[in-house]
């Protein structure tokens, strides 16, 4: 794994996450739904990278990163999860094949479900009561992950053309 | 479930996720995003610039404009309009001072200008990250308040609206930074304020019956009537549910107002700042009523439903007040 173009994507992610992404969230019923774009990018690198170690610290350096945007109580949790997803990612990988969009999407489904439904959870148990419950942030939370889905196809075309950049490739060897 | 991966790896990787479980655990620990700050910032501000013109382009060319125009009238038509917006802007400069001294009165405070920079990376929360001019000092709290918050929009700004002043409630300061702040929405589910709701009638205008002493109109439903303030406040408490701002229990028998569709229709019951905080003045207004809903277990209340003034999907330009001692 190449750290220094990895953690220039990083950046590169959180800026369009944090800005353009806000573009394509829509009003539902509970609040907005968007997609989540460092989630796209940590089922990617889980796909593709050599080892779990590899992506469970990428998957820790994306959460990290999302989380210095975020305020409030829970700094930290989100980098576990993502660490944990992209691992869990990792493991399940050769079951799929990696290059198909549905694959990917499932994936990217199922990571954001993971992260964001305990993440919320988190939330609800650690804030006072505001007279909501938990089960609207979760609806929230798989309106989300569906969004995200849709969305982790295109960011893994998108990243296939610099997945030389990011991962190192075994000589004689030019795609998994 | 094993790791496999070089020794150096794994340890690392051991060290992080502890580092993480010990910040989850240590009170403030969220101090350290503000190290992160000087860096995202800049780039946001920057980033900010697209998804904004975006809107501002798709409201225009979905806003009517004329078919079938010569691309070289049109074009001359949007260098006028780009004249006149910046003369424009002088003025409107120079009347938030003079509105901001009338609303504000014997208020003392200072008022900081902010720019939204960005948004939270997850959208669970409505929450947006602001950056304001060095010498600015924000605290957690502080209400927010909107100046040319529809800059890009100013030409389409409806009529409808009730016309007390160009500034309205848009959330508060929940974290602060050098330079920087988090701004919870007033929409955000964890939002909460005292309010007052003021209620607003329709009557003819001039005449005899041209509204009580001291209470100016506040709109026009039809070409010859207009709303006014009636009443004392409604005291009420404002929350955020992710869309709207909900007040709930307040007594039916005040007859709340809703909205009405279409032109000449009613403006809606306001929704003020209360003065019972002394962040701002009474009277910043905050939303108008667009629906109420009975209360299932009891009949005598009603659950009021308010939309913000502010359009805060494209919330760029802000305004901190921020209260100063005596």
């Amino acid at each position: 794994m190449r750290w220094i173009y990895f953690l220039i994507l990083v950046l590169v992610a959180v800026v369009l996450q944090t800005t353009v992404a806000p573009a394509l969230w829509f009003r539902a019923w509970q609040g907005y739904v968007g997609p989540e774009l460092l989630a796209a990018v940590s089922v990617f690198v889980a796909l593709h990278t050599r080892s779990a170690a590899d992506a469970a610290l990428a998957g820790w350096t994306l959460g990290f990163a999302l989380d210095l945007t975020l305020s409030g109580g829970g700094m930290g949790l989100l980098a576990l999860l993502y660490a944990a997803g992209a691992a869990g990612v990792f493991h399940v990988r050769d079951a799929f094949f990696a290059g198909r969009p549905m694959t990917q999407a499932i994936l990217g489904l199922l990571f954001c479900l993971f992260v964001y439904e305990l993440w919320t959870a988190y939330d609800v148990l650690t804030v006072p009561d505001r007279g909501q419950g938990w089960w609207p942030q979760a609806a929230r939370a798989a309106g989300l992950a569906v969004y995200t889905a849709a969305v982790t196809p295109l960011v893994c075309a998108a990243l296939k053309r610099v997945r030389r950049l990011l991962i190192v490739l075994p000589a004689g060897r030019q795609r998994r | 479930m094993r790791l496999r991966g070089k020794p150096p790896k794994r340890w690392a990787l051991a060290g992080l996720c502890l580092f993480s479980v010990v910040l989850m655990l240590l009170p403030g620990s969220r101090r350290l995003c503000h190290l992160f700050r000087p860096v995202l910032v800049p780039l946001s501000h920057a980033g900010q610039v697209v998804p904004v013109s975006i809107r501002t382009r798709i409201g225009e060319m979905t806003g009517g404009s004329a078919s079938g125009e010569d691309a070289r009238v049109l074009g001359l038509r949007r260098l006028l309009q780009s004249q006149q917006e910046i003369v424009e802007s002088q003025r409107r400069k120079i009347d938030d001072l003079r509105q901001w001294r009338s609303e504000l009165k014997g208020f003392r405070c200072r008022l900081i200008d902010a720019r939204v920079v960005g948004s939270e990376g997850v959208p669970l929360r409505s929450r947006r990250l602001l950056a304001f001019r060095k010498g600015g000092n924000a605290a957690p709290g502080s209400i927010v308040t909107t100046r040319r918050l529809l800059h890009e929009y100013a030409k389409a700004l409806p009529e409808k609206l009730v016309a007390l002043g160009d500034s309205y409630v848009v959330g508060r300061i929940i974290d602060c930074a050098a330079f920087s702040a988090t701004l919870q929405l007033v929409t955000d589910p964890a939002f909460e304020m005292p309010a007052a709701l003021r209620r607003v009638e329709i009557r003819k205008a001039g005449g005899e019956d041209s509204g009580p002493p001291g209470k100016g109109p506040v709109g026009r439903g039809e070409p010859t009537s207009v709303a006014y303030v009636v009443g004392p406040p409604i005291p009420v408490h404002a929350q955020g549910n992710g869309r709207e701002i909900v007040l709930t229990h307040v007594p039916a028998g005040h007859g709340i107002q809703v909205a009405g569709k279409g032109k000449g229709g009613h403006p809606g019951d306001l929704l003020i700042a209360s003065e019972s905080t002394e962040l701002i003045p009474f009277g910043i207004r905050i939303g108008r009523v667009v629906r109420t809903e009975p209360e299932k277990e009891n009949p005598h209340f009603v659950t009021v439903y308010v939309e913000p003034f502010a359009d805060l999907e494209v919330l760029r330009e802000v305004c901190i007040v921020l209260p100063v001692a005596e």
